[in-house]
């Protein structure tokens, strides 16, 4: 186990490093000056351009700019946003609202992937087996601004059961129905993923063996079906947090939240390189270190992933 | 946005592919007929399946469809889909329209229509990419291992890394400004999907290769003397083109709903290109007016992306070995 973790770590870091720099070379490296746009109807001084360009490094070599900026992401000074704002303030003050939608959304979508999938996993063809098959691929199919839009509509503004934008607190139970929708695209994959495992688990022989010990039906499928199925399907949710990040954006832009993905979208519209690049980067190092954890934890269920 | 769905989907098919390649797999007799015989059967085999599924046929009529719509829309609706006439704004269906009118007035029939295109040109075009380059890359990986696997593999490892509409958003909004020609925004919206995109075909074909590669009949051929790419074309890729069609068919749907979302996020085709994103993106502010603007391009939308899903689904169930007894 040691040992696996040992290589895991070590495959983990050229990829973060890797990862950041394409993020960062996307921001930076390509063509365009950030500040020529950035004084309104007037073309900008070049004094203006010289002394912003000083200022945030930029006079410098690509390679040493990323070394700088890796140094400054490692020792917390996130830098400040090219209208004088603390990063870290921007970032401190979005990520507590995109934490509770995200760990919301997350609730959501286990317990009813869960739920569903293994008791359908458990009566294949049955009624809620067959429901559940067809509409998981129709709500697999729509893209998350369609049904963020419906749900819009049809909670917010027809049935008025809920407030159609989020205000700026931003409290749980105004959050629930972007989580639901952020949720909803995704379950569908780890609903499938459970329902399969479940399915090829119960004629798997370790099954046969713990029934054939005289264990309860209850400690059967509870304990030995489950500790199989959980690993696949602990490894689909840690690749879901893409889309989960992805989405974000979007149902944050929808519902008027004000969080992480909304902070990133406004930086990229506002053309403020930094803050991008420097959000972006922690969003895929945070990515890449939940998949990492639930490596190791597919790991510690399932012996047998670790000689992949 | 969709990638882990089919994902785990071609590797349901790849574990029926590890079935058919362990002991009961082939038998390799005379390598050339066998090989011949085998392919061709397989197909005939899934072709059978799929010409009884009516959700496999209703979807790839869909399919060819909106291809036609997308190819020649002036079949399909006539008028010019950017004209409107300001007195009609914000309409509801009605025999003139069927699908209403949007705020300037244009009909949103003629305009969904047109806006086939702009999807399926992205669809395809990335399907196309991410496939062929995830298939030289793949079965280069697996077979030359060492060294140059573990490039590839880290590299499309560091490509996963980056969430994919993430990269989108920074790859369109740092190249393109309002004014960049739209065939030069749709060129680099499918260069970026595709560069994003090939590493999940590749380690789908690399696990499958290598699951192949040890197969009896992989060896025999080689202990008959077949040079290494003979191995690799005639016999390894064959076998390891079900699970990467399956996946590539339902993708089809998930780049469609990536080039929406940009366009929604007005990062993609701008007017007068015709977009469904986009015209979801403009009929925003009229949700409580007019829903019908955004209702009709979603619902679209919705079809093609389930067309796409639906077909892949009907294959992979076609191709799997487990379900032909």
């Amino acid at each position: 186990m040691l040992k696996f973790v040992g290589r895991r770590l070590l495959q983990f870091v050229p990829v973060m490093i890797g990862s950041t720099i394409i993020c960062w070379g996307l921001v930076w490296a390509l063509p365009g000056d950030p500040f020529r746009g950035r004084c309104g109807q007037v073309v900008c001084s070049d004094q203006y351009v010289q002394t912003m360009t000083q200022r945030y490094g930029l006079d410098q070599p690509l390679p040493v700019q990323y070394l700088v900026f890796l140094r400054n992401l490692f020792t917390g000074n996130l830098g400040e946003t090219f209208s004088g704002q603390d990063i870290s303030a921007v970032i401190s003050q979005a990520l507590p609202v995109t934490a509770r939608l995200a760990v919301l959304s997350i609730l959501i979508q286990v317990v009813l992937a869960v739920s569903i999938g293994i008791y359908s996993g458990l009566r294949q063809n049955g009624f809620v087996d067959v429901t559940a098959l067809f509409g998981s691929l129709i709500l697999f199919s729509l893209p998350v601004f369609v049904v963020a839009f419906v749900a819009q509509y049809v909670l917010g503004v027809r049935l008025a059961w809920v407030k159609p934008t989020v205000s700026p607190a931003a409290p749980i139970s105004e959050l629930i129905l972007p989580a639901a929708v952020l949720a909803i695209g995704i379950m569908a994959t780890l609903m499938r993923v459970l329902r399969a495992s479940v399915a090829e688990g119960l004629h798997a022989d370790y099954l046969r063996t713990a029934r054939a010990k005289g264990f309860s039906e209850r400690r059967v499928i509870g304990v030995h079906l489950m500790r199989n199925v959980m690993a696949p399907a602990l490894n689909v949710l840690g690749l879901e947090f893409a889309a989960l990040l992805g989405g974000t954006v979007i149902v944050e832009g929808i519902f008027n939240i004000k969080g992480v993905g909304g902070a990133i979208y406004k930086a990229i519209q506002d053309r403020e390189q930094l803050t991008v690049s420097t959000m972006v980067t922690l969003v895929i190092i945070f990515y890449l270190v939940i998949n990492l954890i639930v490596d190791v934890a597919c790991a510690q269920l399932d012996p047998r992933s670790r000689d992949v | 946005m969709s990638e882990p769905l089919a994902e785990e989907m071609a590797a349901e098919v790849l574990g029926g592919q590890t079935d058919s390649a362990g002991p009961t797999g082939p038998v390799s007799r005379g390598e050339e007929e066998a090989s011949d015989t085998r392919t061709r059967g397989v197909w005939i085999d899934a072709w059978r399946v799929l010409r009884s599924k009516p959700l496999f046929l209703i979807s790839i009529g869909v399919i060819l469809i909106l291809t036609l719509m997308a190819i020649a829309p002036s079949w399909f609706a006539s008028g010019d889909p950017n004209q409107g006439s300001l007195s009609k704004s914000l309409q509801g269906p009605s025999s003139e329209g069927w699908f209403g009118f949007d705020v300037n007035g244009r009909n949103v029939y003629t305009r969904v229509v047109y806006g086939a295109r702009a999807s399926l040109t992205v669809g395809f075009a990335c399907t196309l990419g991410t496939t062929l380059i995830g298939i030289v890359l793949g079965s280069v990986a697996a077979y030359s291992s060492g060294p140059v696997d573990s490039v590839i593999s880290r590299i499309g490892d560091m490509l996963l890394g980056i969430p994919f509409a993430l990269a989108g958003i920074i790859v369109l909004s740092t190249l393109t400004t309002f004014d960049t020609p739209n065939w030069q925004v749709e060129t680099i919206l499918i260069l970026t999907i595709i560069v994003f995109g090939w590493p999940s075909i590749a380690r789908v074909l690399r696990s499958t290769v290598l699951v192949t590669r040890n197969a009896d009949y992989v060896v025999a051929g080689k202990a008959l003397g077949l040079s290494g790419s003979r191995v690799l074309f005639r016999h390894i890729l064959p076998n390891a083109i079900s699970p990467i069609l399956v996946l590539s068919t339902m993708r089809v749907g998930g780049y469609i709903a990536t080039e929406a979302s940009l366009s929604y996020l007005g990062l993609g085709l701008h007017p007068p290109a015709v977009s469904w994103g986009q015209m979801v993106s403009d009929g925003q502010p009229y949700l409580r007016t007019g829903f019908h603007v955004l209702l009709f391009p979603s619902i679209f939308l919705a079809i093609t992306i389930l067309a796409f899903v639906l077909a892949g689904e009907a294959l992979r169930e076609a191709l799997d070995p487990t379900n032909r007894r």
